[in-house]
């Protein structure tokens, strides 16, 4: 039985060295 | 292709995280649902695309466009911040 897909998702947060 | 190794990975309570180290030109961090947490993990050790995209298949239900396109955006997300590496 294979899981049910959800599809990727990615939140990049950058940081502000200033 | 591989993930860059001065990203270092880290998952607690469900949440998993990808943070840069010192030596690379992004500096932060990168939250992933379980799916790009997948993909991410795939990554530590040298594949392909379609590697990955077949690992999906074996465990999602899901077909295998929708797969290949969702691992090329992760793809696509993870090099525009350097954390691929091309070995």
């Amino acid at each position: 039985m294979k899981e049910k897909y959800t599809a990727p998702d990615m939140e990049i947060i950058e940081f502000d060295t200033e | 292709m591989k993930l860059n190794p001065k990203f270092l990975t880290h998952e607690t309570k469900g949440e998993h995280i990808t943070v840069s180290t010192t030596g690379t030109k992004f500096n932060g961090l990168i939250r992933s649902n379980p799916t790009a947490a997948f993909i991410v993990e795939s990554m530590k050790a040298d594949t392909t695309e379609r590697e990955i995209a077949d690992k999906i298949l074996a465990k999602y239900d899901v077909d295998r466009t929708t797969a290949e396109k969702d691992v090329a955006d992760i793809v696509g997300k993870l090099r525009s911040i350097g954390a691929i590496i091309d070995e």
